[in-house]
C-alpha cells in the first residue's frame, strides 16, 4: 500500500545550510546566497576579511589573517636575527608546520637530527654561538605544546587525552612562566629579550597574573611599537590583563593599537573591545577614528554617518576604503537581492491558505519607499566617495574610489556615470581593481547591449570565461585556505542570474531557464545540491525551471537545442549542466500541453517517445499505476488495483477518441464518453489516482493551497477538478438513462465536495448538496447506486 | 525438592522481566538546556508552582572534529546552583555527523569516553549528588536512515558499558511515523520530541514549531512499539521575512514584544510588519519586513497535550517534559494542569 503522502522534496532554491546549535530543536540558519559582485580590495584589506559585510552572522569568518602577514613579519624577524641565508620557508616550516611534541622529542633524543635539512635548524645547531636562539625556539615549542588548538575552540577534550586538558596545561604553564622570567633576565639579544618578554606577558595572563602581565609589558616594551611584532602581540595580552584589572579605558587604547598594528589580532581586538564605556578624552583623533571603525564594522545597517565621522577625525584613515566597500555590499543586498532572488517556490504556493497578499497597496508603497530611501542613501554615499576620491593623493585609492563609483552608478542604473568612472581607472591599477573593472564591464554590457545578438553572446561567454580564469587563480586564494573563495562563485552566479532575468524579460524562456540552472550551479561550486537538497529528485531538479516557466513551443526550442550538434559557444555555455534524456523533455512538453488541454499536441509528444519510458524513469510507474477511467474516490482503498499498465500515449489517444465520440450524434455514447472524460480529468487532479499526469509531486499539505482564485488556470483546475466537473455536467445533460444520470450526479457531488474540503467554498457547498440530494432522492434504486453505494461511502470517508 | 524447583522458576521469571527502573514520582518534567546550571530563588519558586519533579539536564554535546577526525565533547555543563528535585536524567546530544564519520572502533572508544565524562560531570555536581539522582541516561540524536545502524550499535555498546542505568533515546516525529525506514532503537523507552515540525524558513506556514494539524500527520493512527515519553515545546521565536524570503530568527520573541508598539503593525494574530528601519541583533530590518511569531499559547499547549495523550501509547511511568526551562516562558498554572491531567 502506498503511503498517502508522497513527497518529492522540492525545496526552494535558496538552500539554507542549517546548523543545529543545541540538542533539542533550536535551529539557526545561514543566509548567504545574496547576489554580490563588488569585491575589489586593496592588498591591505585582506586583513579585514572577518569584517566583510555578511547577513549570515556577525563576522564573515573567523580567519583573522588570511594572508599570514603577522607570520610573515615574524619569520622575517627570525631571518634578520639569524642569517639572510636562511630560507624563509624553512623558518615558516619550523614555526608553523612542525608539531611541538615531535620537535621537542627530536631535540631531546637526537639533537634535531631529523631537521638537519632545514636551513634554520642547521644554522642553530651547527654553531654553539647560536645556542641561545635555539634554546628560545625549544622553549617556544614547549609553550606551544600547552596551547589549545584555537581553531577548534568549540571542542573540549576527553579525559583520556588528559595532557591536553586545561588543568594540566595550567601546571605546565606556571613552570614555563618561571623559566621564561629567568631567561628574560639573562637574554642579551634584543630579539630574544622581546620574545621572552612576550612569552612572560602571555603566560602571566594565561595563569591569571594580570598585574604581572601588565607590568612586564611596561618594563620591557613600554608601548606598542609598530616595528616590533612582539610588542604588538604582547600588547594584546596587556589589553586583556587591563580588562581583568577593570581598567577598561586603558584596555581599549591597547585594543585599538593592536588592531591598527596587527593583522592576526584584529578580530580578537574587535571581539574584546569594551564598547559600553565612553571614549576616553585622552584618545587622539586617530584613536577615536579607529574606535568608530571597530563599532561600524559590526553595523549591519546604514553606517555612512559613522564613516563621515571617521573621515572628519582622520582624513587619511586607510579604513575608509574598506568601509566604503561594506556600504556598497549592503546596497547590493538591499537593492538587488529581492530583484535577483525572486522566489523559486512552487507556483502553487501563491494559493497557500495563510498567504498574505504582499502586493496590496500598502505593501507596494512600503517597497517603493524603501527603494527611494536606498537610492537616496546610495546618492549620499556616492557624493561622499567623490569627496574621498578628490581628497586622496594615492593613485591606488583614487582607482579604488573610481571603481566604487562605477559600481554605485550601475546600482542606480546610471550607465553614463558608470562608463565615465570606469574610464578613469589607470591601466596600472591594482589587479583587484582591474578585475572588478572586468566585472563592471560585463554587468554594463548585460544592461546596455542587445543581449539577443550573436555578438553579445560571444562576448559574454568570452568575458565570463576570462573572469573565471582570473578569479579562480588570483589574489583571492588565501594563504591558509585550500578552497577557492566562495565569493568568486557568487560573482558568476550573480552575473548569470542578471543575464537570465534579462532573457526572461525578452521572452527567451529557455535561455532564462538554462542560465538560472547555471547560476544555481555557480552558487554551489562543489556541485552538490544546486537544484534540490534531495538527491532522489535529481530527475525533477534539472527540469524544475522548465516546469515552472516553459510553454510547449519553449520545450520544442529546448529539445532542438539539446539535439543540435554544432552549438555556438553561448549555447555550449548555457548547456554546460546536467540534463535528463531527451525523452524527459518530450514528456514535459506533453505534460504542459495536457495541462493546457491541448490533447493533440500532448499525444504527439508522448507518441514520439520510447514507450517504455514511464516504466523505467522517475516515479511514473509508482504513481501512474491505476486505471485513470475509474474515479479514485469511488472505491475504497482496499479495492484499488495498482497493477494497471499506464501508458501516456494510449491514455491521450483514448481521450482524443472519447472527445470525438462525445461530440457525436449518439447521445448515449456521448454521455458515456463524457463520463469517462470526467473520470480521466478527475483522476488527473490532486484528488485523483493519476495526478502525475499533471504534477511531478504530491503532498498532503498541498490541500492548503486553497486560495485557488490566485492560481493560473491549469493549476486551478488541478486543485478544483473544474474540468472534470465540466465533463460530468455534459454527461448529465446528455445522459439517456438513469444509470448515466446517477453516475454523473454522484461524481458532481463528489467533486464539489472536494472543493469544500479545499476551501469551504459556499458555492461548492450548495452544488454538492444539490447533486447529493438529487442522487439520494432519485437514483438510489439504480444499478449503479446499488453497486457502489457502500463503497462510495467508504471511499468518501477515505 | 519440588519447592526448590518452584523457587527457581519464580526467580527465573522475576529476573527475566527487568523491572522498571523509573519511579512514579518523576513524570512531571522539564529540560534544562543551558551550559551553566544555575537555579536561583526565582527558578525555585517557579519550579514549585509547576509541581515538576524531574529534570533532563544536558550534560554535554558531542560533535565531530574534522581536524582530529574524532568525536569530541562540546560545552559541558558547568555547576553553579543547587538542584530543586530529586530526579534528573543526564542528556547527551550527538550530532548525526558523529555517526556518519565514526568507525565502529571509534564508537567503542566513544562509549568509554561518554561513560567517563558522565562520571566526571557528576563529580562536578558532588554537592548536589547528581550521581545518585538518576536511573537512566537520555541519548539525543536525530539519526538518519544512513546512520541508524551505527547509532544503534553505539546504543547497544553503551547499554553494556552502563548496565545499571537505563538508556533511553529521543525520537523525532519522522522516526515515529516511519519506523521501518528510521529503524527502532534498541531501547525500551523513547522521548518523542513533538516540535519543530516544519522548516521555519518557509513563509507559507502558520507555525513551524508545532500545530495540531501538523502533528496529526505524524501521530494519527500510528502505533509505535516502544514506551514513549512526550516532549513539548515551551519556547518561542520570531521568524523574519523580507518579501516572503527568510531572513533570520529572533529568539524568545513573543507577540507582546510587537503588539501595541508603533514600530510594528499587526497584520495577523502572530504576524507583524515593521514600520521603521532598525537593527535586530545582527540583522538590519527594513519597513515592510515581517516577523512571524511562533509560540504555543497555554490553551494550545493543553489541547496539544490532550491530543497526544489520546494517540500515543504511554504508561504510568511515562513523562511529559517541556523544552526548555526558562522562567520567562513558563505558564505555571497550565503546566501544573497538564501534569495533573496527564497523570495515569
Amino acid at each position: 500500500m502506498k503511503s498517502k503522502t508522497f513527497i518529492l522534496v522540492l525545496l526552494v532554491n535558496f538552500v539554507m545550510a542549517q546548523s543545529s546549535l543545541k540538542a533539542c530543536g533550536y535551529w539557526e540558519f545561514e543566509w548567504e546566497y545574496r547576489p554580490m559582485t563588488f569585491q575589489a580590495q586593496l592588498p591591505w584589506m585582506q586583513s579585514m576579511n572577518p569584517f566583510v559585510y555578511t547577513t549570515a552572522s556577525l563576522f564573515y569568518n573567523m580567519n583573522p589573517d588570511p594572508m599570514g602577514k603577522d607570520r610573515t613579519r615574524n619569520i622575517s624577524e627570525w631571518q634578520k636575527a639569524t642569517s639572510k641565508d636562511i630560507n624563509l620557508d624553512d623558518i615558516y616550516a619550523i614555526q608553523y608546520e612542525t608539531d611541538p611534541d615531535t620537535f621537542i622529542n627530536s631535540f631531546e633524543n637526537s639533537g634535531l637530527k631529523e631537521y638537519q635539512n632545514n636551513s634554520l635548524i642547521k644554522y642553530l645547531t651547527h654553531d654553539k654561538k647560536h645556542k641561545d636562539i635555539l634554546d628560545y625556539l625549544v622553549f617556544a615549542k614547549k609553550v606551544e605544546y600547552t596551547e589549545y588548538d584555537f581553531a577548534n575552540l568549540n571542542f573540549e577534550e576527553w579525559q583520556d587525552e588528559i595532557n591536553k586538558t586545561p588543568n594540566n596545561s595550567l601546571i605546565l604553564k606556571h613552570e614555563l612562566l618561571a623559566e621564561a622570567k629567568e631567561r628574560l633576565k639573562t637574554a642579551k639579544l634584543l630579539f630574544l629579550k622581546e620574545r621572552y618578554a612576550f612569552q612572560v606577558v602571555r603566560l602571566s595572563w594565561q595563569v591569571g597574573e594580570y598585574k604581572e602581565a601588565s607590568e612586564v609589558f611596561d618594563t620591557y616594551f613600554k608601548a606598542i611599537n609598530p616595528n616590533s611584532l612582539m610588542s604588538v602581540w604582547a600588547g594584546l595580552f596587556k589589553a586583556m590583563s587591563l580588562d581583568r584589572l577593570d581598567r577598561k579605558a586603558d584596555a581599549n587604547l591597547f585594543y585599538i593599537q593592536v588592531f591598527e598594528n596587527s593583522d592576526e589580532k584584529k578580530l580578537r581586538s574587535v571581539q574584546l573591545y569594551n564598547y559600553n564605556i565612553p571614549t576616553p578624552p585622552t584618545f587622539s583623533d586617530k584613536e577615536k577614528s579607529i574606535e568608530i571603525v571597530l563599532k561600524s564594522i559590526q553595523n549591519p545597517g546604514r553606517a555612512l554617518d559613522s564613516i563621515q565621522s571617521i573621515h572628519r577625525l582622520d582624513k587619511n584613515s586607510k579604513y575608509l576604503t574598506f568601509m566604503v566597500m561594506r556600504e556598497i555590499n549592503k546596497l547590493e543586498d538591499w537593492l538587488i537581492s529581492s530583484v535577483y532572488l525572486k522566489s523559486e517556490k512552487n507556483p502553487f504556493s501563491n494559493a497557500y491558505q495563510y498567504s498574505w497578499d504582499n502586493d496590496d497597496e500598502e505593501t507596494s508603497q512600503i517597497k517603493k519607499k524603501n527603494l527611494e530611501t536606498d537610492i537616496q542613501y546610495l546618492q549620499r554615499l556616492k557624493a561622499f566617495v567623490i569627496v574621498l576620491r578628490n581628497g586622496t593623493q594615492q593613485q591606488e585609492e583614487k582607482d579604488y574610489y573610481a571603481i566604487a563609483l562605477a559600481h554605485l552608478s550601475l546600482l542606480e542604473e546610471n550607465r553614463e556615470d558608470a562608463k565615465k568612472y570606469l574610464a578613469t581607472i589607470s591601466t596600472n591599477a591594482n589587479p583587484s581593481i582591474l578585475l572588478q573593472k572586468s566585472i563592471e564591464n560585463i554587468w554594463l554590457s548585460i544592461n546596455t547591449d542587445d543581449i539577443t545578438t550573436d555578438n553579445f553572446k560571444r562576448n559574454y561567454v568570452s568575458q565570463i570565461k576570462k573572469l573565471k580564469t582570473q578569479l579562480l587563480t588570483t589574489p583571492y586564494k588565501f594563504k591558509n585556505e585550500n578552497d577557492q573563495s566562495y565569493e568568486n562563485y557568487r560573482i558568476f552566479y550573480t552575473l548569470d542570474l542578471a543575464l537570465a532575468n534579462e532573457y526572461k524579460k525578452r521572452g527567451d524562456i529557455i535561455s532564462y531557464c538554462l542560465l538560472k540552472n547555471i547560476s544555481n550551479k555557480d552558487r554551489n561550486p562543489d556541485g552538490s545540491f544546486w537544484y534540490t537538497s534531495e538527491p532522489a529528485s535529481d530527475y525533477y531538479g534539472v527540469m524544475r525551471q522548465m516546469d515552472f516557466n516553459a510553454s510547449v513551443s519553449d520545450m520544442d526550442a529546448l529539445i532542438a537545442l539539446l539535439q543540435k550538434t554544432n552549438k555556438t559557444e553561448f549555447e555550449e555555455y548555457i548547456c554546460d549542466q546536467p540534463f535528463n534524456p531527451i525523452d524527459a523533455y518530450r514528456d514535459l512538453k506533453g505534460t504542459i500541453a495536457f495541462r493546457n488541454r491541448d490533447l493533440q499536441t500532448a499525444y504527439g509528444a508522448f507518441a514520439s517517445m520510447d514507450q517504455n519510458f514511464w516504466a523505467t524513469t522517475y516515479y511514473f510507474k509508482d504513481y501512474l499505476n491505476e486505471d485513470p477511467f475509474i474515479p479514485k474516490n469511488l472505491y475504497s482503498q482496499e479495492s484499488r488495483d495498482f497493477t494497471y499498465k499506464f501508458n501516456k500515449t494510449d491514455f491521450l489517444k483514448t481521450l482524443l477518441d472519447l472527445e470525438k465520440t462525445a461530440k457525436g450524434n449518439d447521445a448515449k455514447k456521448s454521455a458515456d464518453a463524457y463520463l469517462k472524460l470526467g473520470h480521466a480529468f478527475f483522476n488527473t487532479t490532486y484528488w485523483g489516482n493519476s495526478w502525475m499526469m499533471v504534477s511531478y509531486s504530491w503532498s498532503g499539505s498541498d490541500k492548503y493551497y486553497s486560495n485557488t482564485q490566485l492560481l493560473d488556470s491549469w493549476r486551478r483546475a488541478y486543485m478544483t477538478a473544474s474540468i472534470a466537473q465540466e465533463y460530468y455536467e455534459k454527461a448529465l445533460e446528455k445522459s439517456q438513462n438513469r444509470e448515466q444520470k446517477a453516475y454523473a450526479t454522484l461524481m458532481l457531488s463528489r467533486t464539489h465536495w472536494h472543493n469544500i474540503v479545499l476551501n469551504g467554498s459556499e458555492k461548492d457547498k450548495k452544488l454538492a448538496a444539490k447533486y447529493s440530494n438529487k442522487f439520494y432522492n432519485n437514483y438510489l434504486n439504480t444499478q449503479f447506486a446499488k453497486q457502489n453505494e457502500c463503497l462510495g461511502y467508504e471511499a468518501f470517508i477515505n | 525438592m519440588k519447592y526448590l524447583v518452584y523457587i527457581l522458576i519464580i526467580t527465573l521469571v522475576v529476573s527475566c522481566s527487568s523491572p522498571e527502573k523509573r519511579t512514579l514520582d518523576e513524570q512531571n518534567s522539564f529540560c534544562y538546556w543551558k551550559t551553566t546550571f544555575t537555579f536561583d530563588s526565582l527558578d525555585n519558586n517557579v519550579w514549585k508552582q509547576t509541581t515538576a519533579n524531574h529534570m533532563y539536564i544536558r550534560y554535554f554535546d558531542v560533535g565531530w572534529d574534522n581536524t582530529s577526525k574524532q568525536a569530541k565533547p562540546i560545552s559541558t555543563v558547568a555547576n553553579k546552583d543547587s538542584l530543586p528535585c530529586k530526579h534528573i536524567t543526564p542528556a547527551i546530544f550527538f550530532s548525526n555527523n558523529v555517526f556518519e564519520q565514526s568507525t565502529n572502533q571509534q564508537l567503542d572508544t566513544l562509549v568509554t569516553r561518554i561513560k567517563s565524562r558522565i562520571e566526571q560531570t557528576n563529580e562536578q555536581f558532588a554537592i548536589q549528588d547528581f550521581a545518585n539522582k538518576y536511573s537512566e541516561i537520555l541519548i539525543d540524536c536525530d539519526w538518519s536512515k544512513g546512520t541508524k545502524d551505527k547509532f544503534f550499535y553505539f546504543i547497544e555498546k553503551l547499554k553494556e558499558a552502563i548496565p545499571n542505568k537505563e538508556i533511553t533515546t529521543t525520537l523525532r516525529l519522522w522516526q515515529y511515523k516511519n519506523p521501518t525506514m528510521a529503524g527502532i532503537p534498541p531501547v525500551k523507552r523513547v522521548l518523542l520530541m513533538c516540535y519543530n515540525l516544519q522548516a521555519a524558513n518557509e513563509y507559507d506556514i502558520e507555525n513551524s514549531i508545532i500545530t495540531l494539524n501538523e502533528i496529526k500527520k505524524y501521530v494519527n493512527e500510528v502505533s509505535y512499539p516502544l514506551k514513549t515519553d512526550i516532549a513539548l515545546p515551551l519556547f518561542s521565536w520570531g521568524v523574519i521575512f523580507r518579501n516572503k524570503e527568510f531572513k533570520g530568527v529572533i529568539r524568545n520573541a513573543t507577540c507582546e514584544n510587537y503588539s501595541n508598539n508603533k514600530q510594528y503593525t499587526s497584520i495577523e494574530e502572530n504576524r507583524f510588519r515593521l514600520n521603521e528601519e532598525m537593527i535586530i541583533g545582527d540583522f538590519f530590518a527594513r519597513p515592510g519586513d515581517e516577523i512571524r511569531v511562533e509560540a504555543l499559547s497555554p490553551k494550545e499547549l493543553q489541547e496539544l497535550t490532550k491530543y497526544l495523550l489520546s494517540e500515543i501509547k504511554t504508561d504510568k511511568y511515562s513523562r511529559i517534559t517541556f523544552f526548555a526551562w526558562d522562567t520567562n516562558n513558563i505558564p505555571t498554572d497550565e503546566i501544573k494542569n497538564i501534569y495533573t491531567s496527564s497523570a495515569r
